[in-house]
């Protein structure tokens, strides 16, 4: 109970230091800016759809053909959250890493870990504190940003959001605050461990660029459909059932490509979430349940990461000599 | 051997002026060249233009067995009505595409560093108080570190081009031929700029930011707004799909307020022309602009990085100018 208590005043201690901190508020005004940017575009090239589709339309009845076989452009709002995902996975993660940095380096720089220890706690509950304040920050980051998208899309948007979809966008946010808990551990693992602050950052940074951005690049762009703007099969004219049937001979390819995708947390995080919101076709309007199965590996992949990184810095922060 | 730099410099008949500038470039690039961590970044970065590389060459040759097998489907099925294969009409060159993305994300972010550390070092230790009792003034302190910094990227992008010029040697089916060496030259050129620019703004930074945190944040946060936000208003792509060399240029949407956007923010987009002139050069798509064409229609783009460097070297003058080192504390 005692324990208890000290991790929850470490905690509470981390969570409004949080606010004040300025790196912290320009990463949270930065990201909350672009998730409205992202939204609104969405919607813009939802409505460019719906304008290509009238156009067809009247062009079809115009030269009396029948307009039977024009696929009407479908609204699902949660499609428009690809862009607020993307901007969580490459900007949230730079939030979180920065909090899991100057939770760290603040008392490592000014000494004042030498004055905590020389009190009645633990290493192990100081950092649980830390890391149970950062946490409970980032969820309620989380928690802003997709109560920001729900306000946009319903009530700005006016478009209905059925408790299904409100269940989905839930679990989102629980699969969110996982990823940026992963990226906060990794980020206070090397500040832990490097004895160089400005050293540790960079390094995070990197590895950030790396990550986020590079390994699930280099997948993309071996991808051979992306190989021509139009798609490649669709240059070619190849359905999509005989494209499946190509590749089937070139499965150690397309292994590699996966496994070079897999490597990153952040296709992991983006395919589970994408599955979630119906972001992709084939998962759009299908019960949770059923995407929760289907994406299990994922789910699998990203607790692998949160328990491996916050286990690692728990322990390191015990064992180091950090004072 | 090793070059007597330093008598070379005493003995010459250069200016005491000049050649306190040659000291202060000297000292910064030895500071990196010592600093493990600009070693580590600098392998990375060299590792992913070999990668890219052998990326292009693994995905040509897959993509042109891929149309075989297309070949033979088509055969066997007569319903099949097959396109020419479009992998032939993209120049050798297009293997490099991948340089594009990785100069735009790790190259940006380690000129950031190369500049940042370039003078919060100094800021740090405290030694700039010291620096400047000596017959060196601020002006001639940020010549000499610029031309410091310029040479180390100037080395960084002379050995990434070594890097693709030997891999494209050695990769079958994808040797360049004289024209596409030039187009590689030019575009490395061109990169070297972009990557100054961007050890500017991490400089600038690093005089002014008051914690050596918000001096790495801030550099990032204007990366992540050049890179991708300015081109999603433009173009309507997300984040992820500027990433791809290949389909990163494509407008999605069409409506006024793209078409608004693009009025205002294209010409000052510096990540859209990094991109734009990049793929052009390198051949990322199958239009296949000549060399002759792409300078002269991307004039504005050129112009635009060439003025954003000078402007951000001027304002690290100005800074620095202003600059108290005697009263100076920088936090974590």
């Amino acid at each position: 109970m005692n324990n208890m208590f000290k991790v929850l005043t470490v905690a509470k201690k981390e969570f409004f230091a949080a606010w004040k901190n300025k790196v912290f508020i320009t990463f949270l005004l930065f990201l909350l800016g672009l998730i409205i940017i992202s939204i609104y575009i969405g919607s813009l090239n939802f409505q460019s759809k719906v304008f290509e589709y009238q156009t067809a339309y009247q062009q079809l009845i115009d030269s009396g053909l029948s307009p039977d076989k024009l696929l009407k452009p479908t609204f699902f709002p949660l499609q428009l959250l690809r862009g607020a995902i993307e901007y969580l996975e490459i900007i949230g993660s730079v939030l979180a890493i920065a909090l899991g940095y100057l939770s760290i380096a603040k008392e490592k720089n000014n000494k004042a870990l030498q004055l905590i220890f020389s009190r009645p706690i633990s290493k192990v509950n100081f950092y649980l504190g830390k890391l149970f304040g950062n946490s409970i920050i980032l969820l309620c980051v989380v928690s802003a940003v997709f109560f920001f998208i729900y306000i946009i899309v319903s009530l700005i948007g006016g478009a209905a959001i059925t408790n299904q979809e409100l269940l989905k966008i839930f679990v989102s946010l629980l699969t969110s605050w996982i990823y940026l808990v992963i990226f906060y551990a990794l980020s206070s693992l090397l500040t832990i461990t490097l004895k160089s602050l400005p050293n540790s950052l960079i390094i995070s940074l990197s590895l950030w660029i790396i990550i986020v951005l590079i390994v699930p690049q280099i997948g993309d762009t071996m991808d051979i459909d992306n190989q021509v703007p139009s798609g490649f099969f669709n240059a070619i004219n190849v359905t999509k059932n005989q494209a499946d049937d190509i590749l089937l001979q070139f499965s150690s390819y397309e292994t590699t490509r996966n496994t070079i995708e897999e490597a990153s947390i952040t296709k992991h995080y983006e395919r589970f979430s994408f599955a979630v919101l119906g972001i992709k076709d084939e998962y759009n309007n299908k019960p949770l349940s059923f995407i929760l199965t289907d994406k299990f590996n994922e789910i699998i992949w990203l607790l692998s990461y949160f328990l491996i990184f916050n286990i690692l810095s728990i322990i390191s922060f015990n064992k180091k000599k950090i004072i | 051997m090793k070059i007597p730099w330093r008598r070379y410099i005493l003995q010459s008949r250069i200016s005491p002026n000049m050649r306190s500038i040659f000291t202060i470039t000297r000292f910064e690039i030895k500071n990196l060249i010592r600093d493990r961590l600009f070693y580590l970044l600098f392998s990375v970065f060299a590792l992913m233009s070999l990668v890219s590389s052998l990326i292009g060459w693994s995905t040509y040759r897959t993509t042109t067995a891929v149309y075989d097998a297309a070949v033979r489907l088509s055969i066997a099925q007569s319903n099949v009505q097959l396109s020419g294969n479009p992998i032939t009409e993209i120049s050798s060159l297009a293997s490099f595409r991948n340089i594009i993305i990785y100069i735009f994300l790790i190259g940006s972010l380690l000129g950031i560093i190369i500049g940042n550390r370039s003078f919060i070092r100094e800021r740090k230790s405290g030694i700039l108080p010291l620096i400047l009792t000596r017959p060196v003034s601020e002006s001639k302190l940020i010549i000499g570190k610029i031309i410091g910094m310029g040479l180390t990227i100037f080395g960084i992008i002379s050995f990434t081009l070594l890097i693709n010029l030997i891999s494209s040697y050695f990769l079958p089916l994808r040797h360049l031929n004289t024209t596409e060496i030039t187009r590689l030259l030019v575009f490395y050129l061109y990169s070297f700029f972009y990557l100054l620019f961007f050890s500017f703004i991490g400089f600038l930074f690093a005089i002014i930011s008051k914690s050596e945190s918000l001096s790495l944040f801030i550099p990032v946060c204007i990366w992540v707004g050049i890179s991708f936000v300015m081109p999603e208003l433009i173009t309507g792509q997300t984040p992820t799909a500027l990433l791809n060399p290949i389909t990163m240029d494509q407008q999605l949407s069409p409506g006024g307020f793209f078409t608004t956007m693009r009025i205002f923010l294209s010409p000052i987009s510096l990540g859209s022309h990094y991109t734009n002139i990049g793929s052009q050069l390198l051949s990322a798509t199958s239009s296949n602009i000549s060399l002759k064409d792409i300078i002269p229609s991307n004039f504005n783009g050129i112009a635009l990085l060439l003025i954003s460097a000078l402007i951000s070297f001027f304002l690290c003058f100005y800074e620095l100018k202003k600059y108290n080192s005697v009263n100076d504390f920088v936090n974590e």
